[in-house]
């Protein structure tokens, strides 16, 4: 008996899970948008200015690479927003916009098309499109000097600033629960540090940001701020004074968790630890008074030749019995 | 054992003598072939009596299950489309190898007469017990974990011991095994000393699932004409004794498409897929994909005339659009597919190296350990097709002699 009827034969699986690309960028924009709805409160419009012309911005140069390099167009995956509006957060109020063009024309051009789309090139596209503008045109950049000309109800002031400037005195001033609800001025919604921890909570319980990146990129922070602490250069509550201010929070939920991470757990472990370390040593050490990008992006070039393989060398594997 | 069917579903109940106007009964059915990919490890020779339910490889998670109860005419190699190399076990249907429920279950004592007994037994179809044929005992029930109370171990243990020695009167040339558990093999090794009941042979088993309960004891005794008799039912599953002989039924569900609704059939083993779906009233079209076995490690068939196996409980039933098959994306770095892949390979760099044609990383990465579960395409974020870079990664950079180790697994 032969039957005449054509089947579709393929491999399995049959069925695909649900989590698709697009799918995550909408969830971690999503997950951001309590720390955007508190810099509009405190800014007003021109933080609402600066983050949306940056998506737009983002969108519009992710598309014109993708004529330009004859490659599939897929913009709708979502990946241009959520650097758009990582990297908008970062800028102080008073930024002007051919800052934001020039910034994320190089983040996408550095960080994405060059090298071949996501999670294709060496480099984290927000940390090197915020390190060319803040090398070449400091001034309007620094989150020390962008809104200390508001009028709001807390201490205007960067802390991270005024500890390099005036030195260890200048901390008392600040009041940790107070740099905890994000009571510092700099830029657009990353110094919320709470929203920000919460919306990273989220990301790690939906399983998008891997656990081991935050947790160790914190934990490198407190063990470099301790060391800080008993060789003097701190006072006793520095810790959580390095924690709490700067972009800490997102730098460790958002930024180090982009495509650009390491795999195998161990070199994400390492990953973490030291970019930890990098940030509160140039902290200290160097003339900017926020250097978190720059060390992620250090540590990013060492990754590739590290990542290769886990910890465990095959054995033949003869088949699972039940 | 008693089998809760859901009971927010619409199933379909099928029993024994309503099955597709093609066939009247089971007796209709001479020869069932049945399509093995392990051809190393066939345990099964030419000339054998094989069970229903028995496994016919040494990995029958993997492999296959006898659906009928007979002997085995052939096995023949089978080459299909896409050039695999498989074998057919092709086994011809015979009494030989059933079994019967003679005693019914019930709570009255066992005082059976001889000819009663013989009338019973000819119910079955056997017309003359020779004096080679052995009687298997089973003494076991489905609440084997709970007969741990002494007075329901005598009293079990004395319908048993009456059964036997109806038996042994009659039967007084056969040998007779009785296949126990240990909570019960106490109360019948005493007994059986004191009574010199010297034909019986006690054999100790294990108290498995149902299922495997008959395979793993007839298994043992392959080689002597067995007429398996039991003295409580085995199964709940077993309904009626029409026409002197049971056949295990199996539920199986038919899932067509995305919908949430199955059919569920009560059906024999042995039946073909296509004489399942005709008689659920499936319509049957080209460009249609028929997966036996489940989602994730199912076998796709390719014609309609494989049977129903022993372990098959699901049929689904996919149309073109919802085969979703994979575009060709670059790889995005997210590490989903090593996470998940329970061999621990790096599943990102075997694929870029099937893709740039790099045939170091391809072997040293293990291709030839992978199992094809098939996680890392499922758990992929940007749909690669991974299942075939591997198979292509396979066939170009790995001899031919291990090749096949990985296609037939």
């Amino acid at each position: 008996m032969v039957s005449q009827v054509k089947f579709i034969n393929t491999f399995a699986p049959f069925k695909r899970s649900f989590i698709t690309l697009p799918l995550i960028n909408f969830l971690l924009v999503f997950l951001l948008i309590p720390a955007f709805i508190q810099s509009v409160y405190f800014y007003g419009f021109y933080s609402l200015r600066v983050i949306c012309s940056s998506v737009v911005a983002a969108v519009f140069w992710d598309y014109f690479f993708k004529r330009v390099f004859n490659r599939k167009i897929d913009v709708y995956n979502g990946d241009s927003v959520v650097i758009g509006l990582i990297l908008g957060m970062l800028f102080p109020p008073t930024v002007p916009f051919w800052i934001i063009l020039w910034a994320l024309f190089t983040a996408i051009f550095l960080g994405r098309a060059l090298f071949g789309g996501t999670g294709c090139g060496p480099f984290n596209p927000v940390c090197i499109g915020w390190a060319f503008v803040m090398i070449s045109w400091k001034d309007y950049v620094d989150p020390a000097w962008g809104s200390v000309a508001f009028n709001l109800p807390f201490n205007v002031k960067f802390p991270l600033a005024e500890w390099k400037m005036k030195g260890i005195e200048a901390i008392s001033q600040f009041s940790i629960k107070e740099l905890f609800l994000g009571k510092q001025a700099g830029c657009c919604g990353a110094t919320s540090q709470l929203l920000i921890l919460m919306g990273g909570i989220g990301g790690v319980l939906l399983k998008i940001t891997p656990v081991e990146i935050p947790i160790s990129f914190l934990g490198g922070i407190i063990i470099t701020s301790l060391s800080l602490v008993i060789s003097g250069s701190l006072p006793s509550h520095g810790i959580f004074f390095h924690l709490f201010s700067g972009f800490s929070f997102i730098g460790a939920f958002f930024i180090a968790t982009e495509w650009s991470r390491p795999v195998s757990r161990w070199v994400r472990i390492y990953y973490g630890l030291f970019c930890g370390i990098l940030t509160v040593l140039l902290r200290m050490w160097s003339n900017f008074s926020e250097a978190l990008p720059f060390a992620i992006l250090i540590v990013n070039i060492t990754i590739s030749f590290l990542d290769r393989g886990r910890a465990v060398k095959h054995k033949t594997v003869e088949v699972v019995e039940l | 054992m008693k089998l809760t069917l859901p009971t927010k579903m619409p199933f379909v109940k099928y029993p024994l003598s309503s099955i597709p106007t093609e066939i009247k009964s089971i007796t209709d059915i001479d020869c069932v072939k049945i399509l093995i990919r392990d051809s190393n490890n066939v345990i099964v020779n030419e000339g054998d009596i094989v069970k229903i339910g028995q496994p016919l490889t040494s990995k029958p998670y993997f492999g296959s299950f006898a659906s009928v109860s007979g002997v085995v005419d052939k096995i023949v190699p089978f080459y299909g489309e896409i050039g695999h190399r498989f074998r057919e076990v092709i086994i011809r249907k015979t009494r030989e190898g059933d079994f019967f429920n003679i005693f019914p279950p019930s709570d009255e004592p066992l005082s059976v007469d001889k000819e009663e007994l013989v009338k019973r037994i000819s119910l079955c179809g056997i017309e003359n017990i020779k004096e080679d044929t052995a009687f298997l005992i089973v003494g076991a029930d489905d609440d084997i974990g709970k007969v741990s109370n002494r007075y329901i171990m005598k009293n079990y243990s004395k319908k048993i011991l009456e059964g036997i020695g109806v038996i042994n009167k009659i039967f007084s040339k056969n040998k007779i095994f009785l296949a126990v558990t240990n909570d019960i093999k106490d109360a019948f090794v005493n007994n059986v000393e004191n009574e010199k009941l010297q034909h019986i042979e006690i054999i100790n088993i294990k108290p498995y699932y149902p299922y495997t309960f008959l395979p793993f004891i007839i298994s043992l005794l392959k080689r002597d004409n067995i007429t398996v008799v039991t003295c409580k039912k085995l199964f709940d599953i077993v309904n009626t004794l029409k026409n002197g002989y049971v056949l295990p039924a199996q539920f199986v569900s038919v899932q067509i498409g995305q919908k949430k609704e199955t059919l569920l059939f009560d059906t024999p083993p042995g039946i073909t897929v296509g004489q399942l779906l005709k008689a659920g009233g499936v319509k049957i079209d080209n460009n249609m994909e028929i997966i036996v076995g489940g989602e994730m490690r199912g076998k796709t068939i390719w014609s309609l005339d494989d049977p129903l196996e022993y372990m098959d409980e699901s049929i689904l039933i996919r149309f073109p659009k919802e085969v979703s098959l994979s575009q060709n994306e670059h790889c995005v770095n997210c590490g989903r597919c090593s996470d998940v892949c329970p061999v621990r390979l790096r599943v990102d760099i075997i694929g870029k190296a099937v893709e740039y044609s790099i045939k170091d990383e391809v072997v040293k990465g293990g291709v030839a350990n992978c199992i094809k579960c098939g996680l890392c395409d499922s758990v992929c974020i940007v749909n690669r097709p991974l299942m075939h870079l591997i198979a292509s990664g396979v066939r170009r950079y790995i001899e031919e002699k291990e090749q096949e180790k990985w296609f037939h697994r």
